[in-house]
């Protein structure tokens, strides 16, 4: 009889485990799912082919950076969105050539906020973290230089690769969606 | 000691916790476990999958009246698990009700209801109550066109109740319309108040099975029998069956998504088969009489099952069954009633209205895929490239212009073909052919056929294809199109406005639409917004402006849904008539 015993014991605990583990999996697995949004099955990468037209070369003054914006489809989750401010640059015109334009993207690496202009440079004002007239890093807590983004100069007109990039590590990381 | 009791001493000692867990499952069960007695721990393991799945699902919906579709399209169809998830909380329901008749019929046949457990019997059908309620409130959140107009009906049959139905509506509703706050108001009922009082209530209903002892069956096996372990290793299994059942039914069937609920739609709404009883009794009381099918029936009945306890008192066999033989009948009434409303819906309407509903529905789940614009899911599918330009035309201009499978109207030039070499030769042929400008009051232009000879005819055709070609569509012949030009600028534009030979009329006596961009996006836009500009039909068309009826956006694609008319075959116009039409 105390094997019998023993052995409901053991039945009775497994089965409630077993039933609380059945029910409490696919909710933890959705969360978890959810936590790593994936892109909508039939959206096709926004802009043309990723690219964006912000601005025209004749507006870009050399020695003067100009902040524009990237304006596309903004897709939150469920919602695509047309014509939304989607990111924001600094567009660096440095000489007559379209070959010497550079973009900058506004996001600070350190805690993203938005990078202003100064008369030294750039300076994020959150954390107050100093960049260079071309981006690079000299003082305060940004881990890397301001991300530069992909650019040309396509029939007069200004054209960035929108991207977001990890915040907070020394290296570049790219990240999607 | 061994490890195992030094750590339960260990926490012994500092929580209690240990001692109050087997004090937790010390309840008395004199005679022994029983499989019958299974199923209130099954129902309380649905509770539990029904509040994990509906937590993990609130990570994602958001209840407003454009996102609450979108948000569930997602959950099923971008998210992964998230498919299985919604079903198991829609199936975990369906239990839920299967195991609540189940419970109450084994409670009343083994007297399980009695003194002195007639106060947890009042409370089990509360709780029964509020099942029900929370599954009704649950229904309308994915704000689908079946939840939708399921809950209008039900909220509707509550507005019916006399005296407090208006108010408790209102109070529903969140106003006397269906709208964001009613939402609201059955997501924060669905979610936060039902559930708590279903805690509160399932706590107590345990509370009090543990105070009296579960009834066992006195007189039969060992007087001082525990529910722990036999009982509850018969528990434990019943509920991994159940959840097994229930997942099985979640992978099989899932649960379907319908159209985004639209107002102004017809749809065959249908509850869920546990409320088909009340729904098929409503065909059967009309008007004043409403109420004995919402409000008596269900009343007597309801009333029936609570008093049971004080008159089913009788140990007889045979009284037993007389008192207890109500509870029979209304099963099968139930049954019958759900059986009669199944058949009553295989009328071939219902079931085309099924079908149109499940076409829509797959319609808008395949345009999310695209994303879902911030106007809503209901724009979305009213937006519809592949239908809504068809539906603007005939709702704008298939009322005077016939296209085949639209309209047949004829106050218009038939618009089969239009932009076409042939819909162009026709016309040139003979401008007044019934179908054509024979439908207006505009009679000006004479047969050209004579004039101009085949080839000159079908040089001016091609000339005029090659105003409204894109790219993409069968490419117009460069000879045959300087050839055509030609025959225009000098034959043509004596009326024709627009560049050529104006030798026989002065320039501002020109007064016959100017065609040099004839059959393109432009043109037709520009006779759609004002087909009595000069450029076009002056003072003469009769056509109405549609500036200000038509949005950019529909404008556009109308234009669209006239372009895409050119691939369809044009009257048939060989030669002009013998006798010229006046």
């Amino acid at each position: 009889m105390v094997d019998r015993r023993k052995a409901l014991k053991v039945v009775a605990g497994v089965t409630s485990a077993a039933a609380v583990g059945v029910a409490v999996f696919p909710a933890a697995a959705l969360v978890a799912a959810a936590a790593n949004t994936p892109p909508l099955p039939g959206r096709p990468p926004g802009g043309d082919e990723g690219w964006y037209a912000v601005a025209r070369w004749d507006d870009l003054v050399v020695g003067t950076p100009l902040q524009a914006h990237i304006v596309g489809a903004e897709v939150d989750a469920w919602t695509v969105s047309p014509d939304r401010r989607i990111g924001t640059v600094w567009l660096l015109r440095r000489g007559e050539d379209t070959a010497s334009l550079r973009a900058l993207s506004a996001v600070c690496p350190h805690l993203g906020c938005v990078i202003e202009h100064n008369a030294t440079g750039f300076v994020c004002p959150c954390h107050v973290s100093d960049f260079s007239p071309t981006g690079a890093a000299l003082r305060g807590p940004s881990p890397r230089s301001m991300d530069s983004i992909e650019s040309r100069v396509r029939e007069g007109r200004v054209e960035v690769r929108w991207a977001r990039f990890r915040l907070g590590t020394a290296e570049r990381i790219r990240e999607e969606g | 000691m061994d490890t195992p009791s030094r750590w339960k001493a260990f926490l012994e000692e500092r929580t209690g916790l240990p001692g109050a867990l087997s004090r937790a499952v010390d309840v008395a069960m004199p005679g022994g476990p029983r499989w019958r007695r299974v199923f209130g721990a099954s129902l309380v393991a649905l509770l539990l999958l029904e509040a994990l799945t509906g937590a993990a699902m609130m990570t994602v919906y958001s209840p407003g009246t454009s996102a609450a579709w979108s948000s569930t399209w997602y959950l099923d169809a971008v998210l992964p698990w998230g498919r299985l998830v919604r079903g198991l909380h829609h199936f975990g329901t369906h239990g839920i009700v299967v195991l609540l008749g189940l419970h109450l019929v084994q409670v009343v046949l083994d007297r399980a209801t009695r003194r002195p457990r007639e106060l947890n019997h009042l409370l089990g059908l509360g709780l029964g109550g509020l099942a029900l309620f929370a599954a009704m409130t649950g229904f309308p959140l994915a704000w689908d066109q079946r939840g939708y107009w399921v809950s209008r009906i039900e909220t509707g049959i509550i507005g019916s109740v006399p005296l407090v139905g208006p108010l408790l509506k209102r109070f529903l509703l969140g106003g006397a319309h269906y709208g964001q706050l009613t939402l609201t108001r059955f997501y924060t009922l669905h979610v936060w108040a039902v559930p708590l009082a279903l805690l509160l209530g399932v706590w107590a209903h345990v509370t009090m099975v543990r105070r009296h002892g579960l009834k066992g069956d006195a007189g039969r096996g060992d007087p001082q029998a525990r529910w722990w372990p036999g009982q509850a290793a018969r528990d434990g299994a019943a509920a991994l069956l159940t959840l097994a059942v229930v997942t099985w039914m979640a992978r099989r069937w899932g649960v379907t998504l319908d159209a985004p609920a639209d107002p102004s739609s017809h749809f065959p709404a249908v509850p869920e088969w546990f409320f088909a009883p009340l729904s098929q009794l409503l065909r059967y009381f009309h008007g004043p009489w409403q109420v004995v099918g919402t409000m008596v029936i269900p009343g007597v009945l309801t009333t029936y099952v609570a008093v049971l306890p004080w008159i089913d008192r009788s140990e007889s066999r045979w009284r037993r069954a007389l008192v207890l033989t109500p509870l029979l009948l209304a099963g099968l009434g139930a049954a019958a009633l759900g059986v009669e409303q199944r058949r009553g819906l295989a009328t071939p309407a219902f079931v085309r209205s099924l079908r149109e509903a499940r076409a829509t529905a797959g319609r808008a789940r395949a345009l999310a895929r695209r994303g879902i614009p911030p106007e809503g899911p209901l724009e979305m599918v009213r937006n519809d490239p592949a239908v809504r330009p068809g539906e603007l035309f005939a709702q704008h201009c298939g009322t005077c212009h016939a296209v085949r499978g639209v309209s047949q109207e004829r106050k218009g030039p038939r618009l089969d073909g239009f932009g076409s070499r042939e819909w162009a030769t026709a016309f040139v042929v003979w401008p007044d052919h019934p179908e054509l400008m024979g439908t207006t009051e505009i009679h000006d232009m004479p047969p050209q056929h004579r004039r101009l000879r085949d080839d000159g005819v079908r040089a001016v055709a091609e000339w005029l294809y090659s105003r409204g070609y894109e790219p993409g569509e069968a490419a117009p012949d460069a000879a045959l199109v300087t050839a055509g030009e030609a025959i225009y600028r000098r034959r043509c534009t004596t009326c024709h406005q627009g560049a050529g030979d104006t030798s026989e009329t002065e320039a501002a006596d020109r007064d016959a639409p100017n065609l040099d961009a004839w059959g393109s996006r432009a043109y037709i836009r520009s006779q759609i917004v004002n087909p009595g500009a000069p450029e076009n039909y002056g003072a003469r068309n009769r056509m109405p402006r549609f500036h200000d009826r038509l949005s950019e956006r529909e404008l556009g694609m109308v234009v669209d849904y006239v372009r895409s008319l050119r691939g369809r075959p044009a009257p048939a116009v060989r030669d002009e008539p013998e006798a010229p039409t006046p």
